[in-house]
């Protein structure tokens, strides 16, 4: 419930202010929401799964955004921040797809 | 000799089962394994060791709502810096394409221009051949009227012929203007191309006075005897110059008077052009007739 609300009003927040993002920090926007999101079904399927722990939550969410973030710096520096990026991507994806067939697993009960 | 072929199998063997799983799982497979992260379980063993109230369904506390809410800004901020860019994007392209037409539209203007101009280039260079062609014939016709009329030095084979007055000749038997132009027409009739007498080349305005007792030939006084060189065929001429009526015209003055006459072959001759006539009262017209109206069209305004 208050996971939910959190939610919410973080969307909100956002669309109401609309902060602008330094323009150094563009490209690595998209890499953090794609490794935010692998935290966040991670703990959903936690939640599912009955081991849910907040403090794991919180650390896991931040350790991914940073690292990702950090790795697609680190490629940018070194002239291979595509590829980079490519392989970051490629890995939370499945992550992300995997969490999700579990997620799908409990809540229906298939 | 037959633990041989044993130790490598069963070291082989040992070696798998020893090796931690993260070795020998393939990558995809372990990432799909390991998609919940570790610490989750890690955790949850743990508290279960600790012998804490194990329950079933740990609900999210303020701590996971912030972070959900950072989430949601985060998802939030980056949609919206995308959308926001591709705006920009979007404008960028659009000025591109603007740009892209208009200087299209230019390089129509210019190719258009370029072909226009090559086309007057084209029509230009047929004025200058035909310009090119009337220089040449004039060039060829001038060269031929100088030639015979004595205004461009020549040279040829030919005769030349010495004339002078009888030795202690009285004042009345002297070779005098008339008698030269007798002789210098009986040698034209006679196939003459060109004359000079004592190096004054005749033209088409040269005549013979007599000035007292000298003669002058363009305005020169000559010194006796004089000396003409004629080019023209040397075969032919003095044959053509006894048998022609001026000729005999000629041949009876020069007997009757006693002038000393002598004809012979001069070889090969270079003959000088005349100085150019001074014209006094002619003058060139203006090439440009153009250009001069304008000048006048200025002065009057």
């Amino acid at each position: 419930m208050i996971a939910a609300l959190g939610l919410l009003v973080g969307v909100i927040l956002g669309l109401i202010f609309t902060p602008d993002v330094p323009s150094g920090l563009d490209p690595y926007l998209p890499i953090a929401v794609v490794a935010a999101l692998d935290a966040v079904f991670g703990a959903l399927r936690a939640y599912l799964e009955g081991i849910f722990d907040d403090k794991v939550f919180v650390v896991s969410f931040f350790s991914n955004v940073v690292i990702a973030a950090a790795i697609v710096y680190l490629g940018d520096k070194l002239g291979v921040g595509g590829q980079l990026s490519t392989g970051v991507i490629v890995v939370l994806g499945i992550r992300i797809f995997s969490n999700v067939a579990q997620i799908r697993r409990y809540v229906f009960h298939a | 000799m037959a633990e041989a072929p044993v130790t490598p199998r069963s070291r082989a063997g040992r070696d798998a089962a020893d090796l931690p799983e993260h070795v020998t799982v393939p990558l995809l497979s372990l990432i799909t394994q390991r998609s919940l992260d570790a610490d989750y379980e890690h955790v949850a063993a743990r508290r279960r060791a600790s012998g804490e109230a194990a329950s079933t369904h740990p609900v999210p506390r303020r701590t996971a709502g912030l972070v959900l809410l950072a989430f949601g800004l985060l998802v939030t901020i980056a949609a919206v810096q995308t959308s926001r860019n591709a705006s920009a994007s979007d404008a960028s392209r659009t000025t591109l394409i603007e740009q892209i037409n208009l200087r299209r539209d230019g390089l129509n203007d210019v190719q258009k221009r370029l072909d226009r101009e090559q086309a007057r280039v084209l029509a230009l260079q047929a004025k200058t051949n035909d310009l090119t062609t009337t220089d040449q014939a004039a060039q060829a016709r001038l060269q031929r009227l100088g030639v015979r009329t004595g205004f461009v030095p020549v040279k040829g084979p030919g005769i030349q012929v010495t004339v002078n007055s009888a030795p202690d000749s009285a004042d009345n038997q002297l070779v005098r203007d008339s008698d030269l132009t007798l002789l210098t027409d009986a040698l034209w009739v006679a196939g003459a191309e060109a004359i000079s007498v004592n190096g004054h080349r005749l033209t088409v305005l040269s005549a013979f006075r007599n000035v007292g007792i000298a003669v002058l030939v363009n305005n020169q006084p000559l010194t006796p005897p004089y000396v003409f060189d004629v080019i023209g065929n040397p075969d032919t001429m003095p044959a053509n110059l006894l048998s022609s009526a001026i000729g005999e015209k000629w041949y009876t003055l020069k007997d009757g008077l006693g002038f000393r006459f002598d004809v012979r072959d001069g070889g090969t001759m270079n003959l000088p052009a005349a100085p150019d006539a001074h014209l006094r009262s002619a003058e060139a017209a203006p090439d440009a007739g153009g250009h001069t109206r304008t000048q006048t069209g200025d002065s009057g305004s």
